[in-house]
């Protein structure tokens, strides 16, 4: 068993626990009174069912994955991850602009640009953005907690 | 309804000025969309749709807008992949074969102006079969009963899980992830609460624009991030003399006529797309010039015309069993038909009847749009060149503040941020172990059809499972399923006895 190999093996075991719990859940939904033969849970039962046997089929033949040639990719990745995660919980106390310049800013370093084009980009989208999306789209955009107050 | 009376009534539709700067604003945004090799038909739409919801444009507006990105990618695809040699987006593969050498041997204006015609002549040639087709399609699938249904979409997974991806299992499980997705929320025939694990945001479900979004524009961002390279590239634009260029492709009419029905054909089946109608074509046009192909992978025009006509044709095939039967045949598609839903239009061989002007509007502005197309990909053509050289470090920014306002904007909640999130990191997990996210969509998509179906198929036949291979329509379309399952099976024996 390589190491490649682990990762199939792996998701095809996730994918066993979660028919279980999922065919659980199906079991326990309790239906007060129902016209038809099928009802809510059988349907989720044949799905359960099928997943687990791919699951299985999954661990038992597993193709080789490979994830990173260079260790620079795995640390974009994970930034970007944590960029976008950190945006989604400044989007709304911070506000859209603020929010989104530091997003930018962030992104836009991590494709290897410059910091002082980053930051101007990172002004200028948020600027333009706002004022393109909120006021000539009319969209529900975030202003910002903090200047609320 | 006539064909001709229906066609009229969609022009009148199409030809309005809202519907008419929407389509041209599409088919902008989705030749550049396919164009940017990264972003593809799917992320296009996907990233504007939720745009187009909150906006309370009409369903056949918005429709009509998403459906100019889609077909317009097919267009933007292939110039990348003439210049570039990186295909803009997966149907746009073959197209690097011959394309590139092209440019390589001082041709690309020739190539960039003879795909744009083969594109035009396909998107139309297809076009026209579908708006044949499309009605008579239609009012076969009227008599379908829900047990048809059934096997129907049971056939459009078996395509898929054969023709799509590196392995059938992997498409099955991605199959089952999507209909388990749908399967979160209250049950509408109950009103029963099923896995939504307590929190009140999934009580109406997975929305769907959150659940594309996050596996398709959010996975795409991390994956750009790791693929990057600190490489500047330069793209030389070229205009040609576009006269000739007609003349010349005149002489290629019957690659054309060829490409363009196998690529339509190809569209329609469910489970195939422009991807694989491309790869037909261009195998088959090689086979046919037997003896002259030495010129094939070299620079042949031939080879680049072939995969041009057949995606172009493929994506307006693809859109007609999603139009008559509420199936989608592809990912893109998918999103497409969620969309309709979206709008509250049910697709399927009543809208023709019930929603003329979503299903006719779509279908006149379709003409126009191969038109506009044809227009920006021919004199422009320089804009969109000039446009690749963009650096990713301003687009994926972009991107990723689209998708923010597009799902916030839905029900100004930073659940459904986090929510987006979370499957933009399983798509990219998904991707990264293999799987195509295509499958998830679609299964998506039909989950709560499939069901539905199933329990009224049942219910008719109070409780009995043969009612669900009891009637004409669905024989035909299970062991059609049965013969795409097993048919990797049959190719694999024959090789093996020819070897």
């Amino acid at each position: 068993m390589s190491a490649a190999t682990l990762w199939d093996r792996a998701f095809g075991a996730v994918l066993l626990g979660v028919a279980g719990v999922y065919a659980v859940d199906a079991w326990n939904i309790h239906v007060p009174f129902q016209y038809e033969p099928l009802g809510p849970t059988a349907f989720p039962l044949l799905l359960a069912a099928v997943l687990a046997t791919t699951g299985v089929l999954l661990v038992a033949r597993p193709d080789p994955v490979h994830w990173f040639t260079r260790r620079d990719q795995a640390f974009r990745v994970a930034a970007g991850a944590v960029v976008m995660g950190v945006y989604a919980a400044l989007f709304v106390p911070l506000g859209f602009m603020i929010s989104t310049a530091l997003m930018t800013f962030a992104m836009a370093r991590l494709f290897g640009l410059p910091a002082i084009k980053a930051a101007i980009y990172g002004v200028v989208l948020a600027v333009v953005g706002y004022f393109g999306i909120a006021e000539a789209l009319g969209l529900n955009v975030p202003f910002g907690d903090i200047f609320r107050s | 309804m006539d064909i001709l009376a229906g066609l009229a009534e969609g022009f009148a539709v199409a030809l309005t000025p809202l519907n008419l700067g929407l389509l041209i604003a599409g088919c902008f945004f989705g030749t550049l969309v396919g164009a940017l090799p990264g972003i593809g038909p799917i992320n296009g739409v996907a990233i504007l749709l939720p745009l187009a919801y909150s906006l309370g444009l009409p369903a056949e507006s918005a429709l009509i807008l998403l459906a100019g990105v889609y077909y317009g990618a097919e267009y933007g695809g292939r110039i990348s992949s003439i210049l570039l040699n990186v295909p803009g987006d997966a149907s746009a593969v073959i197209t690097t074969i011959d394309g590139y050498p092209m440019a390589k041997n001082g041709e690309a204006g020739r190539a960039l102006a003879l795909s744009a015609l083969a594109s035009f002549v396909g998107g139309t040639a297809a076009l026209v079969m579908m708006t044949v087709f499309a009605p008579f399609l239609g009012r076969v699938a009227i008599g379908f009963g829900p047990a048809d249904y059934v096997a129907l979409m049971v056939f459009a997974f078996s395509c898929l899980a054969t023709l799509v991806g590196a392995r059938p299992l992997k498409t099955i499980i991605g199959v089952v992830i999507g209909l388990m997705l749908a399967t979160i929320g209250i049950d509408s025939a109950t009103g029963v609460m099923r896995f939504t694990m307590g929190i009140p945001n999934l009580f109406d479900g997975m929305e769907f624009l959150i659940v594309v979004i996050g596996l398709f524009a959010i996975s795409e961002a991390l994956l750009l991030l790791e693929s990057w390279t600190p490489v500047a590239s330069t793209i030389k634009a070229q205009r040609d003399n576009v006269r000739a260029r007609v003349r010349e492709i005149v002489g290629y009419r019957w690659t054309m006529a060829r490409s363009a029905v196998i690529g339509f054909f190809v569209g329609v089946l469910p489970g195939t797309g422009a991807s694989i109608a491309s790869a037909v074509a261009y195998g088959v046009e090689k086979r046919m010039a037997q003896g002259d192909d030495a010129m094939f992978g070299k620079g042949d025009p031939r080879g680049l015309i072939a995969p041009e006509t057949a995606n172009n044709a493929a994506a307006a095939g693809a859109m007609v069993p999603m139009l008559t039967l509420g199936i989608p045949g592809s990912g893109t598609t998918a999103i497409l038909l969620g969309a309709l839903l979206l709008f509250n239009v049910t697709p399927g061989p009543l809208m023709f009847e019930q929603r003329p002007e979503v299903a006719w509007g779509l279908i006149a502005s379709m003409y126009m749009g191969n038109i506009a197309l044809l227009v920006l990909n021919l004199p422009l053509v320089g804009i969109f060149a000039r446009l690749l050289s963009i650096d990713t470090a301003y687009l994926v920014p972009l991107v990723v503040m689209l998708t923010f306002v597009g799902v916030f904007s839905l029900y100004g909640a930073t659940f459904d941020l986090v929510l987006m999130l979370i499957l933009g990191f399983f798509g990219y997990l998904l991707r990264k172990l293999g799987f195509s996210l295509a499958p998830v969509i679609l299964g998506l998509v039909l989950g709560a059809l499939l069901e539905s179906n199933l329990r009224r198929a049942l219910s008719i036949s109070a409780g009995d499972w043969s009612i669900l291979f009891e009637t004409p329509a669905a024989i035909v379309f299970w062991i059609a399923a049965a013969a795409v399952a097993a048919s990797p099976l049959l190719m694999r024996a024959r090789r093996r006895k020819a070897a």
